[in-house]
């Protein structure tokens, strides 16, 4: 299995490709969210080997893999599929796409009141997201 | 490994895991909280959200990281001689993703899970915390 950390797709992929354009068209509603200690994403697609001997990645055969952060949410309201989601440590930025979100096992919740009095849930600490497909945000995007 | 149910679009998966050899399952855990007021009085209710689950298992990423799954069904087995002390559990709404850096180790998030008992043959499903019977 071949694995990809340049977290860029390629170019013509075709279908693939639509698919993702369309979903990216699709997705208005955006979570924002502000975490560190972000592991990169990574795309594995799995090598042919073809007669040359050379390798050929399969772009109907990738995966992303999950994403481990830190971060401090609402582990209720993030739980669900969301369309898009934009993601920043600070120095880069990621819209991924038809995520899931979910608190690692071990995190404490606690109680913190919002500024009309109501009180609301929120846990710090190691969060997973699963995504279909993500890239990274450019400067005239933000 | 995928199998499509009658009735449902999405798939299915089923997934063994031999502890004897792959060692890794994290049960799942619930957090539940109490509804309160701003002046700290109960509401009545509660909310509930299930941690993710990392397990270890022998299978291919590109077999199951594509879909939301209506069902996942986690069986493990401990190698002891009776079936009885074999565990399984069954996820709902999952999704299943590689971790980065791990060899065979899978992350999933979910939306609910039950512990399934089995005896003799019947599947008996229960909360894990309760052991009251719970709907599949």
């Amino acid at each position: 299995m071949h694995e990809n950390q340049g977290y860029k797709m390629g170019d013509g992929q075709g279908e693939l490709a639509r698919q993702m354009a369309e979903d990216e068209k699709a997705a208005t509603p955006v979570l924002k969210i502000v975490a560190s200690e972000i592991q990169h994403p990574v795309l594995h697609s799995e090598e042919h080997e073809i007669s040359d001997g050379s390798c050929l990645a399969d772009l109907h055969k990738q995966v992303w893999s999950a994403i481990v952060f830190k971060a401090d949410l609402d582990p209720f309201a993030c739980n669900k599929i969301t369309n898009r989601i934009l993601f920043t440590d600070g120095e880069r930025s990621w819209y991924f796409y038809s995520a899931k979100i979910a608190m690692m096992p071990g995190n404490t919740l606690y109680s913190t009141k919002l500024e009309d009095g109501s009180l609301t849930t929120r846990a710090k600490g190691l969060f997973v997201m699963i995504f279909g497909h993500c890239h990274l945000v450019k400067e005239d995007e933000k | 490994m995928n199998e499509e149910r009658p009735g449902t679009d999405l798939p299915c998966l089923v997934v063994v895991i031999d502890t004897t050899k792959n060692t890794h399952f994290q049960r799942p855990s619930l957090l539940i909280v109490e509804m309160e007021t701003a002046d700290g009085k109960s509401l009545g209710t509660t909310k509930q959200v299930w941690s993710a689950v990392e397990f270890e298992a022998e299978m291919d990423p590109f077999d199951c990281s594509s879909f939301d799954f209506v069902q996942v069904d986690i069986s493990l087995y401990h190698g002891r001689p009776s079936m009885a002390g074999d565990e399984h559990w069954r996820f709902f709404g999952a999704k299943i993703a590689p971790l980065f850096g791990y060899h065979n180790r899978f992350v999933m998030i979910y939306d609910r899970c039950v512990y399934i008992a089995k005896c003799d043959d019947e599947e008996k499903c229960v909360d894990w915390d309760t052991d009251e019977p719970a709907d599949a």
